[in-house]
């Protein structure tokens, strides 16, 4: 891992492949999604990325930015996957939660990540716009280096799912063992819930994968 | 007029004309089946489905009425909470700028309170002046030309309202600054405001965003969110569809049930067209114990007399042709025997007796005249009693009377005759005479029979008995004879029908007769005590 190449480690790894030989594996689910562009570099010890997805959050949505601008916090959820061509396994994940809130009492919007299970930071930023663009736009580590094989004919991309204010799924458990109308009542909301076609999982979610990359050889 | 007159007479000898054809067409008509939407199971199933269809659509309206009503009012209710909410809303921001406005007041305060106070005692009295004020975290006061002084609450982590219970990082710090005088500096003053109420303002933010979502369940019975709208329109087709299957059910019991009890009846209506186009041989099947099953059993005990009454009223039909023939026939043949036997007797009385050889030629044909014309005599005799059987005449008969004289004067008949005495008195509706005729004829047909067949000692057995609970009586006459085979139990009641050389084969046709018109039956079958002939007369209880 150390020798002159160290030096060129650190260095943009973002690598359209348009080559009509890597896209064999079309039918697995991520690699069906849209592809937009993202930037990659790595260290020896992790790789980053650095993707914007400005229209989770836009000015221009009036009842998203009423509740911004009403004080109510806004959550944004990333979840991204680094999947190897071809495989329906993700190697590494990672879960970043962003909120976005206008602070009434210091007259600025607070954004606050989270990344994994690591603790909070905080931003502040008196411009609106400068908040959103800062809760849009992430610069996280996906994954460890070491997770990642290497060479030319590695191929990986990144699943992003995005969400704005994701819809917290209670599992009843409580239920216990109802009887006679409460159970039927149980059964017949059930068999309501088979009719519902959409169930939204939050007030907006966004679904797509990078450009392929690969990791060079040390 | 006249035009429609006369045509209104040619329709009505048409009409005559066609009347025969009519009940021929009609005929055809009762032997097809009905069209399938006229048959009684196609309307009671479509009349199934029809109610069927009406109570579960009238159900189903009235639950998409209801579940529209309650849509409604919970509508209103979203509506009333939405206006709730923001209403609510402002007074987060309102309470923010208010608090702001308190602290920047109190702060503004400080500078005028830190003018009498010198560099040295400045951090003793900071440290009092934010141990005075519950919600001061930090106080840093720069002044130009000097460090700047700061002073931050002695323990921080100190909860500094039990109710509040988060420790003071948990808190909202709003900073404030302000100038500390006109020569410069500045102080800054670090207020903490409880966060309780940015987490209440937070669950108003939820319950925003939740409004006019509804909690629903999958099959697995985990909880998601859905629009209002779609659970309404997923309540109505898991209605929707919930009540085809019940109609769906209903209409398959109802469509089996109505197909077990049709099927009874076109079963019974078929028999009947077979009926109605004069096949009178085939018979309604079992239907079990209803009502129907009672039509059909009384339909057979119909069909059953009637074939039985057109039997006998063929075979008298068909008699009583016989009986005209035998009586032509005897008139013909019994007009020339006289002349003929007369002839002979003058042809063998004027022989001259000259010729010996001759006359012995002659006495010998007139004996073979003789001979034929007096077994045609007898012929006649027998065809004529045949053609004149009487009328029958019906009155109350003891029949142990009747079987009495029979033995009385028959007695003399060639073989062993034993007539049973009763068991007990039985009268009869008959006619005394002609019951003794039958009586006779069987028990000459049974000795014959037994003598031709060369049976010794043949033996004759009468007896008379009532039949179980029904009003009828029985004679039985038995012999030892040959019997008669099987094939021929019906055969041998046709007039004419003998095996004997000088049978006429009327013996029995007379006994079938009587026996018809005294409303009774006559059969033959084998005798189990004697093994020959049994032939059965039942005729009705007075
Ligand atoms: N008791 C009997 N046993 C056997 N055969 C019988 C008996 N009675 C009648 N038959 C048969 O029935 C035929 C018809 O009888 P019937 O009508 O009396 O005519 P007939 O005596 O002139 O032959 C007889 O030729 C005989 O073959
Ligand atoms: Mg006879």
């Amino acid at each position: 891992m150390t020798g002159p190449g160290a030096l060129g480690r650190r260095r943009m790894l973002g690598l359209a492949l348009a080559s009509p030989a890597l896209v064999v594996l079309l039918g697995a689910v991520p690699e069906a999604l849209p592809r937009r562009k993202a930037k990659f570099s790595y260290t020896s010890r992790e790789l980053k990325i650095r993707v914007a997805v400005p229209d989770l959050l836009r000015t221009t949505d009036k009842q998203a930015m009423k509740m911004l601008d009403g004080g109510y916090p806004t959550r944004l959820v990333y979840d991204m996957a680094v999947y190897a061509k071809g495989s329906r396994t993700p190697s590494a994940a990672v879960h970043v939660e962003v909120s976005v809130q206008w602070d009434p009492w210091n007259q600025d919007y607070i954004v606050q990540t989270t990344i994994g299970a690591g603790s909070p930071t905080v931003r502040r930023y008196a411009l609106r716009a400068d908040a959103i663009k800062a809760s849009t736009t992430l610069s996280v580590a996906v994954a460890k280096t070491s997770d990642i094989p290497r060479g030319e004919d590695q191929i990986h991309f990144v699943q992003v799912i995005a969400q704005r204010n994701p819809i917290e799924a209670k599992s009843s458990g409580a239920g216990g063992a109802a009887r006679g109308q409460d159970r039927d009542l149980e059964v017949f909301s059930r068999w309501v819930g088979m009719f519902v076609r959409t169930r939204p999982k939050a007030e907006k979610v966004i679904e797509f994968r990078t450009h392929p990359f690969y990791v060079p050889h040390g | 007029m006249a035009e429609r007159g006369s045509s209104r007479r040619g329709g009505g000898r048409s009409r005559r004309g066609t009347a025969g054809f009519r009940a021929v067409e009609r005929r055809r008509e009762l032997q097809e089946r009905p069209p399938w939407w006229g048959r009684l199971e196609a309307r009671i199933t479509i009349s199934l489905v029809a109610i069927g269809i009406l109570c579960v659509g009238a159900s189903s309206y009235l639950v998409a009425l209801s579940v529209g009503y309650y849509d409604q009012v919970s509508e209103r209710q979203v509506e009333l909470q939405d206006e709730t909410l923001s209403l609510a809303e402002p007074y987060y921001e309102e309470l923010a700028s208010a608090q702001r406005d308190a602290f920047l007041a109190r702060t503004e305060l400080l500078p005028h309170e830190l003018g009498a106070i010198d560099d040295a005692e400045l951090e003793a009295f900071l440290d009092r002046w934010i141990r005075a004020r519950a919600n001061v975290v930090e106080v840093v006061v720069e002044r130009p030309g000097v460090e700047a002084v700061i002073v931050g609450r002695p323990d921080p982590a100190t909860f500094i309202d039990e109710r509040a219970r988060v420790s003071l990082d948990g808190w909202i710090h709003v900073p404030i600054e302000w100038p500390l005088s006109e020569a410069g500096g500045l102080v800054r003053v670090t207020w903490a405001v409880d966060p309780t109420i940015r987490t209440r303002h937070r669950r108003l933010g939820e319950l925003a965003r939740g409004l006019g979502a509804v909690e629903v369940k999958d099959a697995g019975g985990e909880q998601s969110m859905a629009e209002r709208d779609e659970v309404r329109q997923a309540v109505i087709a898991a209605l929707g569809i919930a009540s085809s299957l019940v109609l769906f059910v209903a209409i398959l019991a109802g469509i089996l049930i109505a197909r077990r009890t049709t099927r009874k009846v076109s079963d019974l209506s078929s028999v009947m067209r077979q009926v109605a186009s004069g096949e009178l041989s085939v018979r309604a099947p079992r239907l079990g114990a209803d009502e129907l099953g009672q039509l059909a059993a009384a339909f057979n005990i119909m069909l059953d007399e009637l074939e039985h009454t057109r039997r006998r009223i063929a075979y008298l039909q068909r008699v009583g042709a016989w009986q005209e023939m035998a009586r032509r026939i005897a008139h013909e043949i019994k007009n020339p025997l006289t002349p003929i036997q007369l002839a002979v007797q003058q042809l063998r009385e004027k022989d001259p007796g000259t010729d010996a050889r001759f006359s012995a030629l002659l006495r010998d044909s007139v004996e073979i005249v003789e001979d034929e014309v007096e077994a045609l005599r007898r012929m006649v005799t027998s065809f004529s009693q045949f053609a004149k059987v009487p009328e029958v005449e019906l009155e109350p008969v003891d029949l142990g009377r009747v079987l009495g004289e029979f033995e009385r004067a028959y007695a003399h008949v060639d073989a062993a005759l034993e007539v049973e005495a009763l068991a007990e008195p039985i009268e009869v509706l008959g006619d005394r005479q002609l019951l003794k005729q039958v009586l006779v004829n069987l028990a000459e047909n049974a000795a014959l029979s037994a003598r031709e067949a060369g049976v010794e000692e043949p033996e004759i057995h009468v007896s008379a008995a009532r039949v179980g609970d029904r009003p009828l009586a029985c004679v039985v006459v038995e012999d030892n004879g040959p019997g008669i085979t099987a094939e021929r139990r019906e055969l041998v009641f046709e007039p004419y029908e003998t095996t004997r050389a000088h049978g006429t084969g009327l013996g029995l046709a007379i006994v079938k007769k009587i026996v018809l018109d005294h409303g009774g039956e006559v059969s033959v079958g084998e005798s189990e005590a004697l093994g020959g002939a049994r032939f059965e007369i039942r005729l009705r209880l007075a």
